[in-house]
């Protein structure tokens, strides 16, 4: 063996574990506790701000109560993704089997890609999932067209041609991304399956950070990070991939310090094939009120697999790109979706969360539960019926909702120093106070509408 | 090693969230209830700089003024030597910031209020304590001559925060009447009206401010018949509902007894600090009872064991200052009906009100140029052409007017020319107290007559009948001596009538009072070149 060749495998291993220090990074923990202190000055901001109301109104123990709650509960979420890199080494170190064979751990892959009338895209999405670095031979891919009524099956056929291990699945009528999803699952032989949107792909470069995890037996499935490929398209755009990072790099991470993840996104996430299968017909069969459900494929399926006592992580070093929406009324469509999965989904999820993870249900998941159902009903209260019956405007709420974003903002200039879209999270926060906060209790009224409103 | 470390990531979040939970939790229970963490604290700050430049802008000495102190400025005005013979105590109760606040009968706006504060600084006014106050009328020690003690009723916040900025600018101190049952009561915290504990306690270190009762909780309306709903705490016996009658007098007793001793023991215990005064809600001190006028009687007995000082409002026929000697009942200058009785440039007339109301020093004469002091007791006043004409009014068929600054006077001679162009009847007074209290001569149409009140009680004029012509419009020297305990009217310059002065008329100052004949409405006296000499007039002829 080439003695240059094995440091080289040396520094790569050293480099891309280079923060991987066994246990707790105490100096990490104290270098960002820092940073929750300059937000402990921000808080007593908002302190100042809500006890400032008080001397002019009577105290308002409820609204004192929820904003006490929301503020430690977003702190909480900074302060647990800040043990998430730490948690991760540690559970795939402990039951991977030695050291050595980190390294070699290159188990088959399948790519699932349910498509429906995706001429434009379906070319690209199939040839970027054969550019990523990993042994060719261990690469599969499954595209599911499903009732395409456009050329999409011919453009398949053709790259079959130069793709050996393609397969295409043909549905003449179309079943859902569900089912499409559901049948990539059962074709293939692969140990490992990723679920790609038609218009996501994976940074070819860190796809085997997406694989690493699954060295612990234990994880079922792993969430990739995901960024805007349209990121500087328009201001929504850019909106968006600053809520993408938080919503990633510290949500999902905060959720996968305790191998937690709720929603191991459509866009970009790896499925072990044998835990998936025990459970792929409870899935399928999903309803809510008498019809199924129709979105929040991925939410459903980490839930099951969560269900099923598994372990979810997610992974800021796998990078995964997709496409979000430009315009408002799309966005606005999403976000009901999105909405609809989750109120369906957290009723569904409560039932066992308690069980199954006692310390999550009461720390985090029950508590965001209600945050997301009094945050309508507060911010109803402090937008429309205060400055209506007291004539006061709600400034001070305003004021409160931009220095917690200050202080996830803070953290997330911590994270990512030259990540420049941290101003739009402002604006996020605007947007989500004014409009998306309301369009939950929109989705709990049209909830037995389970059309997509078109993507 | 997974599972240690989670479980050690658990206790660590567990530990972090409490601890933010509790520091919230607490911070916001500390910065709701510290005044000085509040956002009043830094808009006092920043009115107390605006009041600063004001004032320097006031002394016409702009910005180069701030570092001079406020002290240098006073003591360069005041006159050192003089010492006060009397202190005059002023009362405000809100005092308004918004500039949309409409005009009422109780609060004064912030800017009156600063334009009277600093003409009394400019003057050379400086506020006094109670201690000092006590101290002064018990004849222990002496005070300048412009003193004047601040007082503010209800304990509200808003006779507070934008007061105090001004205060800390003049160097001035003022008394805040707590209605203790509202501001030290359970709920105080709550309150957006009444000042807090909190606030109080504050007020009380930084101080500017003493504390004193208003009652504990005296200031409402009562119940004092099955239908009557506006009767006086202090002064009304109250109807008990749930038994179907009156209170009885030992009740009465009771009850206020208990709510005046409370509301002290509750400055004490709360604040810390002995309250040395009482103000009367409403300024009722039992005189405007509904069903109980004994409780005027009653009411010094229970305050003069509890407070050595009790303020109430001062009425039109009194002198506005106090004098040495018993402090308890003790005046009060209602800063929003003396001086409208005034006019409308408020803060030059209070400066006037209050120079014109130190003792005035003998021989005095009056042109009538402007007003010197003249007090309006009731009636029309006015000053024109170097004459006073003291008129009735639409309400009243007499009019009254006496000087301020004269309520020492002793032995003195009063003189005025003197005209009833309407006819009508008028006189003069002297040792003049109060409407209750004083000397006069009576001049009518066909009589001049010695007549005294003393202690509320009328003594027998000592008549002269005699064809004076008075109402046909004449001008008229009018004269009245006063000596000792002998007292003589002049008229025309030679004595008529003469009688002995009361006990208890000891001295008093001078007065003038018309009164319609025959319910002849309109008539009026006119008044000029009024002088007043210690001497007694040559006897003539």
């Amino acid at each position: 063996m080439n003695t240059s060749q094995s440091e080289t495998i040396e520094q790569v291993y050293n480099q891309s574990f280079a923060g991987y220090q066994s246990g707790i990074n105490w100096r990490d923990i104290f270098y960002q506790s820092a940073i929750v202190l300059s937000g402990g000055a921000l808080i007593f901001l908002i302190i100042l701000l809500k006890s400032k109301t008080s001397v002019e109104f009577q105290v308002e123990p409820y609204f004192f109560s929820y904003a006490i709650f929301v503020t430690t509960f977003l702190l909480s979420r900074i302060i647990t993704s800040m043990f998430y890199k730490s948690s991760l080494k540690t559970l795939v170190a402990e039951n991977s089997s030695g050291q050595a064979q980190l390294d070699d751990y290159e188990p088959k892959v399948a790519f699932v890609i349910p498509c429906k009338n995706e001429e434009q895209d379906i070319g690209d999405s199939v040839i970027q999932c054969y550019k990523i670095k990993y042994p060719k031979d261990k690469i599969e891919v499954i595209v599911v067209n499903d009732g395409s009524t456009d050329r999409t099956m011919l453009i398949l056929r053709e790259l079959q041609k130069y793709y050996p291990t393609l397969t295409v699945i043909d549905w003449p009528e179309n079943q859902g991304k569900r089912w499409g999803m559901a049948a990539g699952f059962q074709v293939s032989d692969a140990e490992i399956i990723i679920q790609l949107d038609s218009d996501s792909s994976l940074d070819p470069d860190s796809f085997q950070e997406l694989i690493a995890p699954f060295k612990n037996p234990e994880i079922s499935a792993v969430c990739a990070h995901g960024i805007p490929k349209n990121a500087d398209k328009n201001i929504l755009t850019k909106m968006q991939t600053a809520y993408y990072f938080m919503s990633f790099r510290i949500l999902k991470a905060a959720e996968s310090t305790f191998n937690t993840v709720f929603c191991c996104s459509g866009c970009c996430s790896a499925y072990r094939k044998s835990d998936v299968m025990p459970v792929i017909y409870s899935w399928l069969g999903e309803s809510f009120l008498g019809l199924p459900v129709t979105w929040g494929d991925d939410r459903a399926l980490t839930s099951h697999l969560l269900k099923a006592g598994k372990k979810t992580v997610y992974t800021s070093d796998a990078i995964a790109y997709t496409i979000v929406p430009e315009r408002w009324k799309i966005l606005l469509r999403q976000q009901l979706r999105w909405k609809k999965s989750w109120i369906i989904n957290s009723i569904f999820t409560s039932r066992f969360i308690t069980k199954k993870q006692p310390f999550v249900a009461f720390f985090y998941y029950l508590p965001l539960v209600i945050i997301s159902f009094l945050t309508p009903i507060m911010t109803f209260r402090a937008l429309i019926f205060i400055p209506f019956t007291k004539g006061t405007l709600p400034l001070y709420h305003i004021a409160g909702v931009l220095l917690i974003t200050a202080i996830m903002v803070i953290y997330y200039k911590y994270l990512d120093a030259k990540n420049k879209y941290w101003p739009y999270l402002f604006l996020w926060s605007l947007v989500n106070l004014f409009v998306l906060s309301f369009v939950i209790v929109w989705a709990a009224v049209r909830i037995q509408d389970r059309g997509w409103g078109t993507r | 090693m997974h599972n240690f470390n989670l479980k050690m990531i658990k206790i660590i979040l567990v530990i972090l969230m409490l601890a933010v939970v509790f520091v919230m939790v607490k911070g916001i229970g500390l910065l709701k209830n510290n005044y000085y963490w509040r956002t009043p604290y830094f808009v006092m700050q920043y009115d107390f700089i605006k009041d600063k430049i004001a004032f320097a802008n006031y002394m016409n000495g702009g910005i180069s003024d701030w570092f001079r102190s406020s002290k240098n400025i006073s003591s360069s005005q005041a006159s050192q030597e003089e010492t006060a013979k009397s202190i005059p105590v002023l009362l405000y109760h809100g005092v308004m910031k918004d500039p949309n606040w409409k005009l009422d009968d109780v609060n004064i706006s912030l800017e009156d209020f600063r334009q009277q504060m600093f003409a009394l600084k400019k003057a050379g006014y400086q506020t006094i304590t109670l201690e000092e106050y006590l101290d002064f009328m018990n004849g222990k020690r002496a005070l300048p001559a412009k003193s004047f003690m601040l007082t503010f009723d209800d304990g509200r916040k808003d006779s507070f925060y934008p007061v105090d900025p001004i205060l800390k600018v003049l160097g001035y101190t003022a008394v805040m009447n707590v209605i203790t049952g509202r501001s030290l009561g359970q709920e105080n915290e709550k309150g957006s009206f009444h000042l807090s504990q909190i606030e109080l306690q504050k007020m009380t270190e930084s101080g500017r401010w003493e504390m004193a009762s208003h009652t504990e909780n005296g200031h409402d309306y009562e119940k004092i018949s099955p239908s009557d709903n506006a009767g006086h705490f202090l002064s009304d016996k109250l109807w008990l509902a749930s038994e179907n009658r009156m209170e009885t007098d030992t009740e009465y007793f009771d009850r206020v007894s208990k709510d005046l001793a409370a509301s002290k023991a509750d400055i004490q215990k709360k604040l810390g600090v002995k309250a040395l005064a009482f103000a009367y809600p409403f300024g009722d001190f039992g005189q405007e009872s509904s069903n109980y006028p004994d409780s005027q009687n009653i009411l010094p007995g229970i305050l003069r064991k509890i407070f050595p000082v009790t303020f109430y409002q001062t009425r039109g026929s009194e002198f506005l200052n106090n004098y040495q000697g018993d402090p308890f009942m003790t005046r009060r200058i209602d800063m929003k009906s003396e001086i409208n009785v005034f006019s409308d440039a408020s803060a030059k007339n209070l400066v006037n009100l209050l120079n014109n109301d130190m003792e005035k020093s003998l021989d005095y004469t009056d042109n009538f140029e402007k007003n010197n002091g003249w007090l309006q007791g009731w009636g029309t006043l006015a000053f024109s052409k170097n004459r006073m004409t003291i008129s009735d009014s639409p309400t009243d068929d007499s009019g009254m007017t006496f000087l301020g600054g004269t309520y020492l006077w002793k032995d003195y001679f009063f003189q005025v020319r003197a005209s009833l162009p309407k006819g009508g009847a008028f006189a003069l007074a002297a040792r003049y107290q109060n409407e209750d209290n004083y000397a006069a001569c009576d001049f009518t149409d066909i009589h001049v007559a010695f007549a005294q009140r003393a202690g509320n009680k009328d003594e027998p004029d000592k008549e002269q009948l005699m064809q004076t012509n008075l109402t046909n419009g004449r001008i008229a020297d009018i004269g009245i001596s006063v000596q000792g305990d002998k007292a003589t009217c002049y008229l025309d310059g030679k004595p008529v009538t003469s009688g002995v002065i009361e006990t208890g008329l000891e001295n008093g100052g001078i007065g003038i009072k018309m009164w319609d004949i025959n319910q002849m409405k309109g008539s009026s006296l006119i008044v000029s070149d009024l002088k007043v000499m210690a001497a007694l007039p040559a006897v003539q002829k």
